[in-house]
């Protein structure tokens, strides 16, 4: 083998590349107001933007998981006929700009929309513009993403221990808890990451079907959205806290994630 | 459904139907938590497939009285106004504009990330020490992971400057070809710099999908380019560019499909203009997603219909160019 | 009171007639080369590989019947299997790999544990309690994989060429070791082995499968 001057090129440009995709992290930190900081973060108007992201991707991630996990290992191990295209239609949501899935959950679900009207006529539940719109919008863009990675974890577990279990006597739900579960709690623990990380993020699907009101509906992505134009300074601080929690979160689970594989 | 001893069957079972056996049905009894557990996985299935179906079904019920209305006008016309409120003018909506500004912003973006894409997965794959390569692949990932609206925000408070300049270098020596021509010398939110923007974001999609087809170029015909003298790069060259192709081909459209679907980072920095221009790098353009999210909070309930016909047509488009770019992935994942 | 199998066994594309009978409290011995079906009909005895065609009793209690679509999960079988690749649950240490099958059969946990030590007692293994399946020796693996099938105090025992991952002196003392918990256990025992004197020196009765033939 030897080195070309195509290695040191592909080398440039690749280094390049990333550290300039990487480019709006790192301008983020030089353009903040370090010194306003403290101000601007404990303004009323970021808490409560937020605490409305913390509470909503909180709770849109447990509820991802919750269905996202047992849908993961029916989607691993079922022998069903259409499989493939039930597959391909709870991924769907993947691939959808967020913004038509959330124009789609406001004209269903919406207060004057085919299902939305019996929520509203017979129990008088009216869920667009309310937190639960959000979290409905969250599950619903992020869950394929836990999915996926959950289910590529489940298909590379080994099927031989699943049938030892059951030759022990144990019923599906607890080859699932105490087998499948724990075999794949690496991959778990990172799709539960991914799923929050992208719910923190959500703004199309969320800002469509909930809107955007400060205190109630208004999550960090909207209000770093609404600021830009008003008040630039408190929307690069609530960038920075975006950029912070989610890097955080995914850059530690990620370590976790290689460690836990190189074992 | 959930039993396990016939994972594996199917498939091979396809292949020998003369010996005549298929896997029987069993019917099993089960106790009460297994059934708790199975309405929940199903649960989990319908619900996913219930909002889906809303999505499409919807779509289409509330879309078609707009394609009715207006026909084939929808797609060609770019004229997009509600009614007047005396009466006076009727309300009118077409998407050509915007069908044709996602396209231009798309390919800019494809055109601009594919090279740096193919650039970044070989040299991960095949140049870089583990070290660099666990490295640049973290910042990868964690950039795939940014919300769009930062992505937004740092394209309009700080590319867009720099770019605006980029603009009038092209435009000065090149203005004579019509792509980079402007009617205007107003060089802020065109195409150009919202395909820029985008190239960044779909950077680390295409970046992933190249990386998993370059690391299955087959080893022995790599090793056998380098028997016969051939340089690294003769080998990448002669072997794993061309073996991973349709790999590459699959990614680039997996990027398409999120840059047509992005909203808020087109809207920040692309002037959401209804005329169609192919000049990129003129203050004009379109997206038909930043549409949507635009006009949405102040639409009358028949410019919301509209708006609805135009969100089924991005979900058509969007559909297409996935099926699309998972059927030449898979396709080129099989082993040769 | 047997165990009474024949039918068409089938796991993919592979599929072999059998008939295989079997006493409890006896050790019968299925011998074979690679490739003929051992552990296609241990799998199918378990409930991992429904029956073709055929009958599977035990204790004349229909377990697979597919003329009558009958079909005990695997689960429901009162057997126990001891894998060829021993199957140990990799995340549960050496106890709770023992008590798993006592647990999902509802014995709560203070009875699980004391009959756990009993069997591990009974297998030489009692040292082992706290270790993971990834720090132990290749026989200690074989005791702990006994031990978990002995202590469901199964109808029907299944053992998968026990002696594979063995070093020589352990082979030694499970050759021993083994016709004495069957003996204790009263359960049918099938053992599946290509070594035939293996085969002789712990069953009693022989069952021997010629090599596939194919369709």
């Amino acid at each position: 083998m030897r080195k070309d001057s195509a290695s040191l090129g592909l080398r440039a440009v690749a280094v390049a590349a990333v550290l300039f995709v990487a480019l709006p992290l790192i301008s983020l930190f030089f353009r903040a107001p370090w010194s306003e900081l403290g101000s601007i973060a404990s303004q009323r108007a970021t808490r409560d933007a937020l605490f409305v992201s913390l509470e909503t991707s909180v709770i849109a991630a447990v509820i991802a998981t919750l269905f996202g996990v047992p849908l993961a290992w029916f989607f691993a191990r079922a022998q069903v006929k259409g499989l493939g295209a039930i597959r391909t239609i709870c991924i769907v949501p993947m691939v959808l700009p967020p913004v038509v899935g959330g124009i789609a959950l406001l004209t269903s679900l919406g207060r004057r929309g085919v299902f939305g009207r019996f929520l509203y006529d017979w129990w008088g539940i009216s869920l667009p513009f309310t937190r639960t719109a959000i979290v409905i919008a969250q599950v619903f863009v992020a869950m394929p993403f836990l999915v996926i990675a959950v289910e590529s974890a489940f298909r590379q577990l080994d099927t031989g221990l699943e049938d030892a279990a059951r030759t022990l006597g144990a019923s599906p739900l607890r080859v699932f808890f105490g087998v499948a579960v724990p075999g794949a709690r690496g991959a778990i623990a990172a799709g539960i990451a991914l799923a929050w990380a992208r719910s923190l993020g959500e703004f199309g699907a969320s800002i469509t079907f909930a809107g955007s009101f400060p205190g109630r509906t208004q999550t960090l992505p909207m209000a770093v959205y609404e600021l830009v134009a008003t008040d630039y300074r408190s929307s690069i601080v609530m960038s920075l806290i975006l950029v912070v929690i989610s890097v955080v979160v995914l850059g530690s689970m990620r370590d976790r994630w290689i460690t836990g594989a190189a074992k | 459904m959930l039993d396990s001893w016939t994972s594996d069957a199917p498939a091979k079972l396809f292949g020998v139907s003369d010996i005549g056996v298929t896997p029987r049905q069993l019917k099993v009894s089960r106790g009460t938590s297994d059934k708790v557990f199975r309405g929940f996985i199903l649960a989990g299935a319908l619900f996913s497939l219930i909002v889906l179906a809303l999505i499409s079904g919807f779509l289409m019920y509330r879309g078609f009285g707009i394609f009715k209305d207006f026909g084939f006008s929808f797609f060609t016309s770019s004229k997009w106004e509600a009614a007047a409120d005396d009466g006076s003018a009727p309300a009118h909506f077409g998407v050509a504009a915007m069908l044709v500004g996602s396209f231009v912003v798309s390919v800019i973006a494809v055109a601009i990330a594919v090279p740096f894409a193919m650039a970044v997965s070989l040299f991960l794959e095949y140049y870089a020490p583990y070290s660099l390569r666990y490295v640049l692949t973290t910042i990868l990932d964690l950039v795939a992971s940014i919300p769009s609206v930062i992505w937004g925000i740092w394209g309009y408070t700080i590319l867009m400057p720099h770019a605006v300049g980029w603009s009038k270098t092209l435009n000065h020596w090149l203005g004579w070809f019509p792509l980079f021509d402007v009617p205007a010398p107003i060089f802020e939110r065109s195409p150009f710099i919202a395909g820029m923007l985008l190239a960044m974001m779909i950077l680390p999609i295409v970046t992933s999908v190249a990386r998993e087809v370059y690391s299955q170029a087959p080893r022995d015909q790599i090793d056998a380019a380098y028997g016969l003298g051939s340089s690294k790069w003769g080998a990448m060259r002669t072997v794993v560019l061309p073996f991973g192709k349709s790999g590459l081909i699959g990614g680039t459209m997996l990027g398409l499909g999120r840059a047509l679907g992005e909203t808020v980072a087109v809207y920040l920095v692309l002037n959401l203009v209804f005329k169609v221009n192919f000049h990129i790098l003129a203050s004009v353009g379109g997206n038909v997603a930043s549409l949507i999210a635009s006009r949405f909070g102040e639409a009358s309930p028949y410019e919301l219909k509209a708006l609805m016909a135009a969100g089924l047509v991005l979900f058509f488009m969007t559909l297409i160019v996935n099926f699309i770019a998972t059927t030449i992935v898979n396709r080129s994942k099989v082993p040769s | 009171m047997t165990l009474e199998l024949h039918g068409t066994v089938q796991r993919g594309e592979f599929h072999r007639e059998v008939r295989i009978s079997a006493q409890p409290g006896e050790v019968t011995a299925i011998l074979g080369v690679n490739g003929s079906g051992k552990s296609t009909v241990l799998h199918t005895i378990a409930g991992l590989s429904p029956l073709q065609t055929g009958l599977l009793t035990v204790d004349d209690v229909t377990w697979d019947a597919p003329a009558e679509s009958r079909w005990i999960t695997p689960e429901q079988r009162h057997c126990a299997v001891v894998f060829q690749d021993l199957r140990l649950f990799p995340h549960l240490d050496v106890l709770r790999n023992i008590t798993f099958g006592l647990r999902a059969s509802g014995i709560r946990r203070v009875a699980a544990i004391a009959r756990a030590h009993e069997a591990l007692a009974e297998v030489g293994a009692s040292a082992l309690v706290n270790r993971k399946p990834a720090n132990l020796s290749g026989g200690e693996r074989q005791r702990v994989a006994l031990a978990r099938a002995l202590v469901m105090k199964p109808r029907v025992l299944l053992l998968d060429e026990p002696f594979a991952s063995v070093d020589e002196d352990s082979h030694k003392a499970f050759r021993e070791l083994l016709p004495r918990i069957v003996e204790g256990l009263n359960a049918i025992t099938l053992m599946v082995t290509h070594d035939e004197t293996d085969a002789s020196a712990i069953a009693s009765r022989q069952v021997r499968l010629s090599p596939q033939e194919l369709p």
